[in-house]
């Protein structure tokens, strides 16, 4: 992180040099202690970034700079309409979403199981999958202009979860 | 008007998209982030809460086995009902103490498996109840925490779209000028260098809290609703029961039986399940060196007859998978200083939420939007919730195991939100600030000088709390010239 941090202040390769041992060390550590090695190996990265972070914090300089009146990205909704364009944004967001991701990630599963995945497999297929579409679902819907286009991404992923389980 | 480049309106729309989700959910994201901070190192706050129990290193096969005849015969004489479970929590580094626990109760053990005392530490589970399930009743809680694990996940997705600058200002931190300016380098910073742990922690957090709906799923689909069978190939079969009277399985002999045949697995709980019956059977959880999984199940029969592993270790890679999102969540697979890192990436958290709805509150008050009564409430969550796990602390050693932290701390938190939309002029950030750490120092000292702990462990947290919190007050008086008012958020 320390030659990361030098190729960010100007010295020329120091950052690809750093991101690529980096890399290299996560690789070396999954080599040679698995999943363990690489959660290790994350959490020591992260913190030497986190300390390079706080002690520009604490020797940055004091100055008296007013920030650009940049207007808030959302705004409170105030008339019947605006709230109710809200309440469809959470309905589409929350629990549509919740049930096409579970849809999505059973057919996952249930098309595993149909290939000849083992049980324990298919399972966790289903368990990790969920969160991760929904996520995905969730974080794409957020990024759309209006609760309309909110509708496509859990219809596809509801469609696909069909036609995986059609598969199966 | 003016089109906006497509990326420039991605940008848009992923910051509005990140400020809804983060505004809807930043309070309990909040809370569930402190208290996941707190209750990383919760076997060391057990022992904190309760110094003066006498501790032992080790457990011998023979004291397990001694100290759960002597539960059972403890509650036999209380004329408590007969247990389902029984459990005995063999001493580690973190706790160094034996805990047997029934459906009834649970004690502290010597080492040689003599009951010395009860356990009683509720204020530890007070902050994990918090954490795991914010209190409700746990179905649903854990099915809302996971739901906002899932959210924060969005949130980091949606944080980094929003962010196009995100290698620029990759180690920039202006913590000294304008609030406005410092709060945004601190949301931005601590959320790029914590993403990829924010991210695990999200996903996890999310597998462990929703796996029960999905476990359901596959229930109905493919076991007949029978949870348990749906549970089985992750988690490893449960032999049929027999409600017939037997005596008590040997657990001994299954522990030795671990120790023969795994030398380098460490044991750390032993099970017996429907003790006293026929249908009676035991299972060693112990722990493999250098492993992500929380451990491999060793089964075994009554008689400690050996059964086999679930296959935790080395099974299917779906069952490796599942077995090491626990330890992945709760930062406990590499010892103390992977803890403390997780301590300090769980408050780097609090901040990058704290400052995210401070950052929203500020801009709207730039632009003669304020609500002083949105910005004193924000400030309770902020400062008033550490504020009130410290104080549920001391109601704990005031009032004993029994006190009712769960109804006090919520009640307390829905008196000063209502006090900050009643009267946000009483609500100043800077005092609750203040409050905030030096109860820690307080608490620290208190804990000292009143209980006398003996074990360096004991002693060095509350050290540590002395230290943190002196040290951020010091840290505070720092001057920094501002620009704008102070604001209670700040």
């Amino acid at each position: 992180m320390l030659l990361v941090r030098l190729g960010w202040g100007g010295v020329r390769g120091a950052a690809a040099a750093g991101w690529l041992l980096a890399a290299a060390t996560l690789l070396a550590l999954a080599m040679l202690g698995g999943a363990w090695g690489v959660a290790s190996g994350g959490v020591a990265g992260m913190a030497a970034a986190i300390a390079i972070v706080l002690h520009a914090g604490w020797t940055s300089p004091a100055r008296v700079r007013r920030p650009a009146r940049e207007p808030a990205s959302v705004t409170l909704p105030r008339i019947p309409r605006d709230i109710a364009a809200r309440v469809a944004v959470f309905v589409l967001v929350v629990p549509v979403a919740f049930a096409a991701a579970q849809w999505c990630a059973f057919g996952v599963q249930a098309l595993a199981r149909r290939l000849g995945s083992g049980e324990a497999d298919a399972a966790v297929l289903l368990l990790f999958g969920q969160p991760i579409v929904w996520a995905g679902l969730m974080a794409w819907q957020m990024t759309r202009a209006d609760w309309t286009r909110m509708i496509a991404a859990p219809a596809v992923a509801a469609l696909v979860g069909t036609a995986l389980w059609g598969l199966a | 008007m003016t089109r906006l480049a497509p990326s420039a309106t991605l940008v848009r729309r992923a910051l509005g998209g990140h400020a809804s989700v983060g505004l809807l959910v930043g309070a309990l994201l909040y809370l569930i982030a402190l208290s996941g901070s707190v209750i990383v190192i919760h076997d060391r706050w057990q022992r904190w809460e309760q110094p003066g129990i006498a501790e032992t290193q080790a457990l011998s096969p023979v004291a397990v086995q001694a100290a759960m005849t002597a539960m059972l015969a403890r509650e036999a004489a209380a004329g408590k009902p007969r247990t389902t479970h029984l459990y005995v929590r063999i001493p580690t580094p973190a706790l160094p103490r034996a805990v047997v626990t029934t459906d009834n109760g649970a004690a502290y053990v010597d080492g040689r498996g003599r009951i010395v005392g009860r356990e009683a530490h509720s204020w530890t589970e007070f902050v994990i109840g918090l954490h795991e399930y914010l209190h409700l009743p746990a179905t649903w809680g854990l099915m809302l925490v996971g739901a906002l694990g899932v959210a924060m996940a969005s949130l980091v997705v949606t944080g980094v779209l929003a962010h196009p600058r995100i290698v620029r200002d990759a180690f920039c931190l202006r913590t000294r000028q304008d609030p406005q300016i410092a709060r945004a380098d601190w949301h931005n910073r601590l959320g790029v260098w914590t993403l990829p742990f924010a991210l695990a922690l999200a996903l996890t957090g999310a597998f462990i809290g929703l796996g029960g709906v999905g476990f359901g799923v596959l229930a109905r689909a493919y076991t007949g609703g029978d949870l348990e069978k749906a549970y089985a190939p992750i988690f490893g079969h449960e032999p049929a029961a027999d409600p017939a009277a037997a005596p008590l399985a040997d657990a001994a002999a299954a522990i030795r039986a671990v120790h023969a045949r795994v030398p380098d697995a460490v044991p750390t709980y032993v099970i017996v399940h429907d003790p006293g019956t026929r249908g009676s059977h035991v299972q060693v959880i112990a722990t493999h060196p250098r492993r992500l999984i929380y451990g491999e199940t060793y089964a075994f029969d009554a008689a400690g007859g050996w059964r086999g592993p679930v296959g935790l270790a080395d099974g299917p890679l779906g069952r490796q998978a599942a077995a090491s999102t626990y330890n992945l969540h709760f930062g406990n697979y590499a010892g103390l200083p992977v803890e403390i890192a997780y301590m300090l990436g769980g408050l780097a958290l609090c901040v990058v939420t704290a400052t995210g709805t401070s950052l929203w509150l500020g801009k709207r008050r730039r632009r003669g939007l304020g609500s002083t009564r949105m910005e004193a409430a924000w400030t309770v969550i902020v400062w008033g919730s550490p504020l009130l796990l410290v104080l549920t602390a001391w109601l704990r050693g005031a009032a004993g195991p029994d006190a009712p932290l769960v109804a006090a701390f919520w009640t307390a938190l829905a008196l000063a939100l209502a006090a900050a939309a009643a009267r946000p002029g009483w609500i100043a950030a800077a005092r609750l600030r203040s409050a905030t750490f030096a109860s820690l120092v307080a608490t620290g000292i208190g804990h000292l000088v009143l209980l006398r702990p003996a074990a360096g462990g004991v002693i060095a947290i509350d050290l540590a709390l002395i230290a943190g919190g002196a040290t951020v007050l010091l840290a505070t008086r720092r001057g920094r010239p501002r620009a704008a008012p102070v604001t209670p958020a700040d």
